[in-house]
């Protein structure tokens, strides 16, 4: 019409309140909704004359300038700002509409809110270091740790990285002189570490070259964690010294806060780089980071590497042999199995928001009924479908936008929820919140998500069906009605589909847990509390030393009240530990057994008492072989003569894993094993005890030998006891009884094995629990969604009701006529779900555990849940049917 | 023909312009009321004889609005849409009591016309 636009909104709506009303009174003085509608557009029969009228009247009205290069000459801004006011309006005018929706939207857009400022923090976000995509790990071909010399031949002839630097995994430090002891860990680095990452203190220095030297390593750099925390952020620390495993270190340093590489250490000290220090060839026992060359790509460092290797297996075949070299970038080692899991997580939320635009489309859809009047009068007024169409999709924009703002609201109260995801956040991860990029991802969810929700509805009420009926007469005005409940039940079954397809990702995610959980790993799981010491070397340098302190450590507690048995141990179940290849006695060089690995466990006295494990044969290590063991050790340091380790007999207790593998159809009892090949010192087997699971719940028992606890050479010694109480209540008097034998010894990892167990599924927790929040607001969203349409189609069907009811209909019967309806969309909707659930569950399969990605059960029982939600969420708007009376309905005719 | 057809059409309009506008504004004499509500009491109270489309009737409502004879206002009301009501200004009022005179003296000529051919 080329009025002002915002006085043509304001006609548009004057003129459309006009024919509502009428098309109003002529439906309650009795005439069918079709009639009714086509009498009150009759009004319009000559849409050019009302815009021809208005124009006349209303030229006087100066028009909106027109933009120069404007599309068409038409001023977009100028008439999208009226469309918005207009829109704002149009929701404000339903209150109820507005809110369900905008909450339905909220709960979407919010859910891939909180996911994705997970994924932004993890994955996009670069690593604070500069150039940190030349940063990688090295390490040996097979991901094990590497060698000392191996790792300076590699420095000195690689030809792609401008930098090296060697560290250590964590160590254990206790720090003293100040109030309680307390644990911390320390990686001992080569000088250029710092300078490799390209990081710089926030306090004085880092390594000055050269301090990597033989018996320069007192100085200590501390993380920003350590120094307020522990120190109170004492900006004059640098340059004092501190107690590190009783010994003095100076302070040089301080990082900043967002320095965590190795992830959670507390402070690094310098690297002894003498070849001594080192070690030999076949020791694997360090890490390394480097930094490539600019312009070089990972494939290029990694063949690189891959030559000098290849070398070192020439110059050293007995112990280079197929070692080879792997070369990842850092921040991939660092986020780990996580990006794949965040993935996921993300296409859980994604269903669950496509369900809510499905919800939304569907209301608008609903809804369209009464705008197309609306519709057909701006279509008289000489708006062209491009415009309809145009204001539809603000609308829905604006929906999705005002849902985008309450997503954004419920996306930051999900980040508190987040404690709960930490499982699957890598350490070193900066922190997750809000910011500029979850913000600009949630506002572009937002458009889009309006444009997807918005188009369908906005197709169908942009078609000028209205105009259409007035000139082809009531079967255009059917054949509209029957394309939008098409419609409507196409999408009522894709959002069937979409939650059937979220339910049954969280019922194989949870019978998974579930399975999980129940696995026996071997160990008693309540009652039990472990706690961690670390004895240095400097005060406990001896193993008789560290057993002294041991056994009194145990005395005293086992006399603690509620305490039935106590034991030391050097690792966990389910934690890993340590391993070697054996030698069977009087099998030379055994050729079959030879990769079979054994697990080593130092334990002492009480430590199977302790924790449920069962003797099966023979006996338990006794408080005797414990001091003959040390007794051996004794003899040994000082003589290394062949007949002496012939003689080394020393006692051990093996499970039942080991005795099968290695003396299946034996008597295992009496049986010996050596580490060092034929030379011996020599294992001898005097008990066989039942299974535990040593390197995760999911790892089936190995072959294991448990050895009389006398010290681990890195001063670890963990305290597990059995307890009536509730274990976490005796943490203080544990700790008042190592107080007691030594103030300057820290208790730390304090868990109960219920912890240690937690730990374990904390990931598959996370997972089911996650998934299953989003699988239950799917559900929820697609029972809202049945509820809508059959609500709707029972107020569209009153009539037809009434007169079935009036011809003599049960109440039976319209409540399977109504149910039916959606019976059958439902039954549509979870076949198309479960075919499509099968596709997709097998990118699952890596989460399962002893659960396969087409679990018939999970498939069957969810298809039942969700098709009885979908009968209830059908069978409250049906009994509104029955309840409608007879003459009521048909008096509406 | 054709021209003879728009002759009365045009003349039709030309009289109907003229008392449309009286009857609009005796409706929004005695109080403020909405489009619709107007259409419908015109109709009503001519027994159904006068009826006037929407694309008549909104033309004409803003023409007088914008004369400044009627003004009209946004009018909210809990659980309605918005509707626009109209009210007489003093300047239409007066408007209306001239045209109102007017209408009276015509009618009362025509009846003299009609009643002297019929007496």
């Amino acid at each position: 019409m080329n009025l002002a636009p915002t006085r043509e909104a304001e006609i548009v709506e004057e003129v459309a309140q006009h024919l509502e009303d009428r098309y109003r009174e002529l439906v309650s003085g009795g005439s069918k909704e079709d009639d009714a509608r086509r009498l009150a557009l009759n009004d319009l029969s000559d849409e050019y004359l009302l815009a021809k009228r208005l124009r006349a009247v209303e030229q006087e009205v100066p028009r909106e300038p027109i933009v120069p290069g404007g599309g068409g000459g038409k001023n977009v801004l100028g008439s999208v700002w009226p469309d918005l006011r207009y829109g704002l309006r149009q929701l404000r005018r339903n209150p109820g509409f507005t809110a369900v929706a905008v909450l339905t939207l909220a709960l979407g857009i919010g859910a891939n809110t909180a996911i994705f400022s997970v994924i932004d923090s993890v994955l996009l976000r670069p690593l604070a270091f500069p150039h940190p995509d030349q940063l990688v790990v090295v390490k040996n071909g097979s991901g094990w740790p590497l060698s000392g010399p191996d790792y300076l031949d590699w420095q000195r002839q690689n030809q792609t990285f401008s930098s090296m630097a060697l560290h250590t995994f964590g160590q254990s430090y206790n720090l003293t002189g100040g109030g309680q002891p307390s644990y911390v860990s320390g990686v001992a680095t080569e000088a250029n570490f710092f300078s490799t990452l390209g990081a710089t203190p926030l306090l004085g220095r880092t390594w000055v070259k050269g301090e990597d030297k033989e018996g320069a390593n007192r100085e200590v750099v501390l993380s920003y964690g350590l120094w307020a925390t522990q120190f109170a952020a004492d900006g004059g620390l640098v340059g004092r010294q501190i107690q590190l495993n009783e010994q003095a270190y100076t302070v040089v340093g301080v990082m900043p806060r967002r320095f965590d590489f190795p992830p959670r250490a507390d402070l690094w000290v310098p690297m002894d780089m003498s070849e001594k220090a080192l070690g030999g060839r076949g020791e694997h026992q360090y890490l390394a980071v480097g930094r490539m060359k600019p312009g070089v790509t990972l494939p290029q460092a990694q063949a690189d590497l891959s030559l000098v290797a290849k070398r070192l297996e020439k110059l050293y075949p007995e112990t280079n042999t197929k070692v080879g070299a792997w070369v990842y970038g850092l921040h991939h080692w660092l986020i780990g199995g996580t990006e794949r899991e965040l993935w996921f997580m993300l296409g859980s939320v994604a269903l669950v928001l496509l369900i809510a635009c499905v919800n939304v489309a569907n209301l608008l859809l609903a809804r369209s009924a009464a705008r197309q009047k609306e519709m057909a009068v701006r279509g008289a007024l000489g708006a062209s479908r491009g415009r309809l169409l145009r204001q539809s999709l603000l609308e829905s924009v604006l929906l999705a936008l005002l849902g985008g703002g309450a997503g954004l609201l419920l996306g930051w109260a999900g980040i508190r929820l987040l404690p709960l995801v930490k499982a699957v956040v890598p350490p070193g991860t900066p922190p997750i919140g809000i910011n500029i990029s979850v913000f600009a991802f949630t506002f572009l969810l937002a458009l889009a998500t309006g444009i997807l929700f918005g188009l369908a509805p906005a197709w169908i009420y942009s078609r000028p069906a209205v105009l259409d009926e007035l000139k082809g007469g009531a079967g255009a005005a059917v054949s509209a009605g029957r394309r939008r409940r098409f419609l409507g039940n196409g999408l009522v079954a894709a959002e069937i589909a979409i939650s059937l397809t979220l339910l049954v990702a969280a019922g194989l995610l949870l019978k998974s847990f579930l399975r999980l959980q129940s696995i026996d790993f071997g160990v008693r799981r309540s009652g039990i509390l472990t706690a961690q010491l670390n004895l240095p070397d400097a005060k406990y340098g001896s193993e008789a030393k560290v057993l002294t302190f041991t056994r009194a450590l145990l005395q005293r507690v086992r006399g603690l009240p509620g305490v039935v048995s106590a034991s030391i141990s050097d690792h966990l179940p389910l934690e890993g530990g340590t391993n070697g290849t054996i030698t069977l006695y009087g099998k030379p060089t055994n050729t079959d057994n030879s990769s079979e690995w054994v697990e080593m466990h130092g334990i002492s006295p009480g430590y199977f008492e302790t924790m449920d494990i069962h003797l099966l044969a023979g006996r338990m290590l006794t408080e005797e072989d414990t001091d003959r063991a040390l007794a051996l050790d004794a003899a040994l340091s000082q003589q290394h003569m062949a007949t002496e380790m012939q003689n080394a007999i020393y006692p051990v207790d093996i499970d039942r894993a080991m005795a099968r593998m290695f003396w299946p159809g034996q008597n295992p009892i009496g049986q010996r094993f050596s580490y060092s090949g034929d030379t011996g010192p020599w294992m001898e087997v005097v008990g066989v005890v039942g299974d535990t699971r040593q390197w995760g719940l999911t790892e089936p028992p190995r072959p294991e030998e448990y050895q009389p606890f006398h010290g681990d050479p890195w001063g670890g010694a963990i305290l597990v006891l059995h307890t009536t109480l509730p274990p976490l209540s005796l943490v203080a008097e544990v700790r008042q009884q190592v107080a007691a034998l030594d103030p300057d010894l820290p208790l730390f990892s304090i868990r109960t094995m219920e912890q240690v167990v937690a730990r374990q599924t904390a990931g598959a927790r996370t997972e089911s629990l996650l998934v299953g929040l989003f699988a239950g607001l799917a559900l929820l969203l697609a029972a809202v969604g049945i509820y809508g349409v059959m609500a709707y189609l029972v107020a569209q069907r009153r009539q037809e009701i009434g007169i079935r009811m009036a011809l003599g209909a049960r109440r039976s019967d319209v409540l399977r006529l109504v149910v039916g309806r959606g019976l059958k969309l439902t039954l549509v909707g979870v076949a198309i779900g479960n075919a499509a659930a099968l596709g997709l569950t097998r990118f699952l399969a890596s989460l399962l555990y002893e659960v396969k990605p087409t679990d018939r059960a999970t498939f069957i029982a969810v298809s039942l849940i969700l098709t009885a939600v979908a009968l209830l969420a059908s069978y409250i708007p049906s009994r509104r049917a029955t309840k409608v009376d007879p003459m009521v309905a048909l008096r509406y005719e | 023909m054709a021209l003879a057809y728009m002759e009365t059409l045009a003349s039709e309009l030309e009289w109907k312009k003229g008392s449309a506008e009286l009857l609009i504004l005796s409706l929004v004499e005695a109080r403020p009321r909405h489009g619709y509500e107007i259409s419908k009491l015109i109709e009503h109270r001519s027994g159904g004889a006068v009826r006037f489309h929407v694309a008549s009737l909104y033309p004409l409502l803003y023409r007088l609005e914008k004369r400044g004879w009627i003004q009209g206002q946004w009018v909210e009301k809990a659980g309605q849409r918005r509707r626009r009501y109209y009210r007489l200004t003093p300047y239409g009022r007066r408007v209306l009591a001239s045209q109102r005179r007017g209408w009276q003296a015509f009618v009362a000529a025509i009846n003299r016309i009609v009643e002297v051919e019929h007496a």
